[in-house]
């Protein structure tokens, strides 16, 4: 079952395309990571799905039913914009359980255990009742995250939930995203290749305002992560090179890069891998370590973003 | 709606806007009788005042009273309803709070209409307290006033200060700074007092319910403005559709 989905989506600022022609489904239970360089139209299609903008043309729906500005899609949606703002005069506490809750119509006791149980699950418990003009950018992305899970949404919307956070807010806000799985469809944009890799089973990939390309994340590496070999010399930098620049007439090798004492030999296929092992054991140079490189999603996006 | 009303009418606590405009309107409300008494006598005893001056001064009465009274609570009520309401809705667009209030399943109607009500409210309890205020000193220094009537008379000028409050939101709604919605709310304001002393115009413009209430307190004989009435509460609500539907159209 689809949970979003657009058909020829378009938006349109003036003379620039911010978004174009987006065709894409997400399906129920996923976590999708929808990446994307700065100005790749993420934020704006977040927007469009959100209700908070419209779209030049095409169409999208939520939980099934049509986004827009007054859409009734809204009341199964959680959305955490980029750099979530708050009433600074308020709690916590008053914005969950009395503002956000009641927006979404909930029992005023309902929302009072459900705010409760989301502030000690993103670590606010302790501050439920502090006025939320002094919390920090962390706690605030957290108090967002919060805030979007209210009405239990089916669909979540995060952009960039981690970007301004620092590692140990980022990792936590990264396991708490992974774990609503079972809860929720997550749609997630962020340009963080390492915490899509982590948390999401689907990747879509945006640049400039297109759609590159949709697929489950192991079957993206396998299909475009190039292979690659990493051999470690303890010998002098001259020699290696001699070396590399040997080992780059061998067929199957894409090209070889050097850094430090370490060479790195893209290849076609990881079939040309024994012509590189036998290429290192005939070097005549002391091995460190050799191994074959993980494909990452770093070489699949900028495979397919740069081209 | 309901949502949101408690938010604004907090808020309205919580930043001190409702003890603001109470406290700012009870004070215009007192100095108006206070200064109908005592403004020849404190004439008097400048030192500079040029001499004759206290002579050709009209004597204290409780239509001076009620004259500096009302023109306090319009002048006082005004500034009120132009500075109070001039972020409402341009304020949350900057901060980006109306986006994440508006991504709820709430119309924006409903955003609109809370922010005119809780704000409407505030100048209401205002004018309360000055009406209060105002009618005790009146009555104290010049004579007790009916009290249905000044309550009539009141009620008129909380009419006049909503319409101009409801500008204000308009304003807001439209403009992109909080400067730029100022500045329109006082263009709005500067266009409505020129078109109120446009003699065709004038017994059906906002400033006409001002007349009529301060005649209305006094008891004095006077035709009821009651096309200035129908057309300052239609000035209002039209503010509040056309806010409304700039706010529909707007990307957040």
């Amino acid at each position: 079952m689809n949970e979003i989905r657009t058909e020829a989506l378009r938006k349109t600022y003036g003379d620039v395309v911010a978004l174009e022609g987006l065709d894409l489904t997400v399906e129920a239970g996923t976590v999708f990571g929808f990446l994307g360089p700065n100005g790749a139209g993420k934020t704006t299609t977040l927007r469009l799905l959100a209700g908070l903008a419209r779209p030049s043309s095409g169409r999208a729906w939520l939980a099934g039913e049509p986004t827009g500005p007054e859409s009734r899609a809204r009341a199964s949606v959680g959305y955490l914009p980029e750099e979530p703002r708050f009433y600074n005069w308020m709690s916590p506490v008053e914005f969950l359980a009395g503002y956000v809750g009641g927006l979404f119509a909930l029992e005023r006791k309902l929302a009072r255990a459900r705010a409760d149980e989301l502030l000690e699950r993103v670590g606010l418990a302790d501050s439920s009742r502090r006025r939320i003009g002094g919390f920090s950018r962390g706690m605030r992305q957290r108090l967002g995250l919060a805030q979007a899970l209210m009405n239990r949404p089916r669909v979540l919307l995060l952009d960039e939930p981690v970007s301004a956070l620092d590692p140990a807010g980022r990792r936590d806000m990264l396991e708490w995203i992974g774990a609503l799985k079972s809860e929720t469809t997550v749609f997630m944009s962020t340009h963080l290749l390492d915490d899509v890799e982590r948390i999401c089973d689907t990747i879509g990939i945006l640049n400039r305002g297109r759609l590159v390309t949709v697929e489950p994340r192991q079957s993206l590496l396998t299909r475009y992560a190039v292979p690659a070999v990493e051999v470690e010399f303890d010998a002098p930098t001259s020699q290696i090179a001699a070396w590399a620049e040997a080992v780059r007439s061998v067929a199957g090798v894409v090209e070889t890069k050097i850094t430090g004492s370490v060479a790195t030999v893209r290849l076609e296929s990881v079939g040309a891998c024994a012509s590189i092992q036998g290429a290192t054991f005939e070097a005549r140079m002391p091995v460190i370590s050799y191994r074959v490189a993980r494909p990452t999603l770093e070489d699949v996006f900028l495979r397919l973003v740069e081209g | 709606m309901g949502t949101l009303f408690w938010k604004e009418w907090l808020e309205q606590r919580r930043s001190y806007r409702l003890l603001a405009a109470v406290t700012v309107l009870a004070i215009g409300g007192m100095l108006g009788p206070l200064t109908a008494k005592y403004l020849p006598q404190m004439l008097a005893s400048m030192a500079d005042v040029p001499a004759g001056l206290e002579a050709i001064l009209p004597p204290a009465d409780i239509s001076m009273a009620v004259g500096e009274y009302s023109g306090n609570v319009v002048q006082f009520g005004g500034l009120l309803a132009l500075l109070l309401p001039m972020a409402a809705i341009v304020g949350e667009k900057i901060q980006g709070t109306a986006a994440l209030t508006l991504s709820k399943p709430v119309s924006r109607l409903s955003f609109v209409a809370a922010k005119v009500i809780a704000q409407g409210l505030t100048l209401l309890l205002g004018l309360l307290a000055a009406s209060l205020v105002g009618y005790f000193y009146t009555g104290v220094l010049f004579g007790w006033l009916d009290a249905a009537r000044f309550v009539a008379a009141n009620a008129l000028y909380w009419v006049y200060l909503t319409a101009l409050l409801s500008l204000t939101i308009l304003a807001s709604a439209l403009a992109r700074s909080i400067l730029a919605s100022v500045g329109m709310a006082f263009g709005a304001l500067i266009t409505l007092g020129i078109l109120g002393s446009l003699p065709d115009l004038s017994l059906y413009m906002p400033a006409a319910l001002l007349a009529w209430g301060r005649a209305l307190a006094l008891g004095l004989p006077s035709d009821p403005a009651w096309a200035a009435l129908a057309a300052t509460v239609g000035l209002s609500l039209a503010a509040l559709a056309v806010a409304w539907q700039v706010l529909r159209r707007q990307e957040l």
